[in-house]
């Protein structure tokens, strides 16, 4: 029988971090760290995780599921959370897990800017026997400029207007004339410069030998490219709807199994 | 001023599953003013879109409340099969809640506030307590069988003057030529969501007749709407005249700019501190 979760906090510097501790019935053959993505993604791909967790505890093999700062239960503000900070989150939380692995292999997942992010803290890390990146995001700066459209696409819907052009936004949002949110999550400039630096080839080099991607629904034309890089990454994909992007859409155990096998267990073993 | 004390992880069961949540302390424990479960939407857990019920909590135990946030029955970090849960089942969780909060808090002063259809089954479950007095109901929708037509014809024409607005802008053809919007997305917006099924039953909708046990319901209720929320002022439509007709004392709360979830900070922070004035008078 799978035993229950056991919530817990940690330590990352100073801050309270809030984690999930998803044990296995007898030993477990491998540990897994996953890494949410941001804003209202992580509200809406919460309970995919869950799930997926709790499959891969069938299949023994145990995980840890945190959030950053400022995000989920985790001591702070998101307006006060930076990429350095998330990334000792990320560092602190692989500790978390080593201390909690025994001799099991450690492994290392995320989603959209978790799955950037895990890549980018992966020289602070130890000993990480596979990567797994569910629909990375591959260019900081293209991401954001696409939720920047999607922003101004959701204030036209709402007020029959958008507040502004893009660049004219952006250009006062650069000289702190006006703030910038995201789904209610404000961004600061630091933040958004940070995210909008980040390239995920850059980090190809500290990518151990097992390393996947997992897309949902269908193939993205920037991910295939990343992932056919030299040497390339195998990346597959799920007939499932974006879990980060609906509201609407709950996940159940039949899909937490379904994510474990196609998307986690085939990069594992 | 205390410093704010960290939540901590409770569960507690209901039908034998077990439900997750993050049970808060009133900062000063010597102006303990009652106890708030926090009850998330449709597809939301316990943290509330933009970490709304973070900030509520910390907000009301700096004001001296117990507080809740918990996990629905196959939402969040709690036990059972998410797709296949339904109104009145997540109704038994809200029960089940206020009862775990009275007995570990101890208080006897017990509020049930709920954001979308969290705040339905906030009025559900008060229903089924006489200890709940005070609800707090934010974007409340029309149940089941009150929302009908109306609401649809409401949403269809909010989503059609938007759409109509937007086909006047040349930058929207642009967009609809690139690949950035689609026609289908505009129809979905107007037909409004799927209704959830299980075996031939509408997921949303309860085996009671909630109305007839709200009307029958002695306590006060706090209903916040954002003004440009087409379903939330469907709710309002019909809570409005009803609350007036049974004699609910009620006060009614619109959020001028705000949508359904109240995105922007700003509002947020009206409608955290609008429910804390209100709990914190004994007027309607």
């Amino acid at each position: 029988m799978i035993p229950r979760d056991e919530p817990f906090y940690f330590k990352s510097n100073s801050r309270r971090l809030f984690g999930t501790w998803q044990g296995t019935d007898g030993p477990a053959r491998a540990t897994l760290l996953f890494c949410h993505p941001f804003g209202e993604e992580k509200k809406s791909s919460h309970r995919a995780f869950v799930e997926t967790a709790r499959a891969l505890a069938a299949e023994s093999v145990a995980s840890l599921r945190f959030d950053l700062t400022g995000c989920g239960d985790s001591e702070g503000e998101f307006d006060q959370a930076s990429l350095t900070f998330w990334r000792a989150d990320i560092a602190a939380a692989w500790g978390e897990l080593s201390r909690r692995a025994g001799a099991a292999s450690r492994a290392l997942l995320g989603l959209r800017l978790g799955a950037t992010l895990a890549a980018d803290a992966l020289d602070q890390l130890e000993r990480v026997s596979a990567l797994v990146l569910w629909q990375p995001i591959v260019e900081g700066k293209e991401e954001l400029d696409a939720e920047l459209r999607r922003l101004l696409i959701q204030e036209m819907m709402t007020h029959g207007r958008s507040s502004a052009e893009r660049s004219d936004l952006m250009a006062a949002f650069e000289r702190g004339e006006r703030e910038l949110e995201l789904d209610g999550y404000p961004i600061t400039l630091s933040l958004y410069r940070e995210t909008g630096a980040l390239r995920l080839a850059e980090r190809r080099a500290c990518f151990p030998q097992r390393t996947g991607i997992l897309q949902f629904a269908r193939r993205n034309p920037r991910i295939e490219a990343f992932a056919k890089l030299e040497p390339p990454i195998e990346a597959r994909v799920v007939e499932m709807p974006p879990i980060w992007a609906r509201t609407d859409y709950i996940t159940g155990p039949a899909d937490g199994r379904r994510l474990a096998q196609e998307g986690v267990l085939p990069w594992l073993t | 001023m205390a410093d704010l004390k960290p939540e901590r992880p409770v569960s507690f069961d209901c039908d034998r599953l077990r439900l997750a949540g993050m049970l808060g302390e009133p900062t000063d424990p010597a102006r303990a003013a009652g106890a708030v479960a926090l009850i998330h939407g449709w597809a939301g857990y316990r943290i509330g879109p933009h970490r709304m019920f973070v900030h509520a909590a910390r907000r009301l135990n700096e004001a001296g409340f117990h507080t809740l946030r918990f996990d629905l029955r196959g939402r969040g970090d709690s036990e059972g099969d998410g797709p296949t849960v339904g109104l009145d089942e997540m109704i038994a969780d809200a029960v089940a809640a206020a009862e775990f909060l009275k007995s570990t808090t101890g208080a006897s002063r017990i509020v049930l506030a709920g954001l979308c259809s969290g705040a339905n089954v906030a009025i559900g479950a008060a229903t089924l307590r006489h200890d709940v007095k005070e609800l707090a109901l934010w974007s409340v929708l029309p149940f089941q069988p009150e929302a009908g037509a109306a609401q649809r014809a409401r949403r269809a024409r909010h989503y059609l003057r938007q759409y109509l607005l937007k086909a006047l802008q040349w930058r929207s053809w642009k967009r609809l030529l690139r690949g950035e919007s689609s026609l289908r997305g505009a129809a979905r917006a107007m037909a409004g969501e799927a209704v959830p099924m299980r075996e031939g039953r509408n997921l949303k909708d309860s085996a009671r007749n909630l109305m007839e046990a709200f009307g029958a319901w002695r306590g006060r209720a706090l209903f916040i709407t954002g003004a440009l929320d087409p379903e939330g002022m469907a709710g309002r439509e019909v809570f409005e005249p009803f609350c007036r007709a049974r004699k609910i004392p009620a006060r009614f709360q619109l959020v001028e700019g705000a949508t359904h979830s109240y995105y922007a900070p700003a509002h947020e922070r009206e409608v955290i501190e609008t429910t804390l004035d209100w709990l914190q008078t004994k007027e309607p």
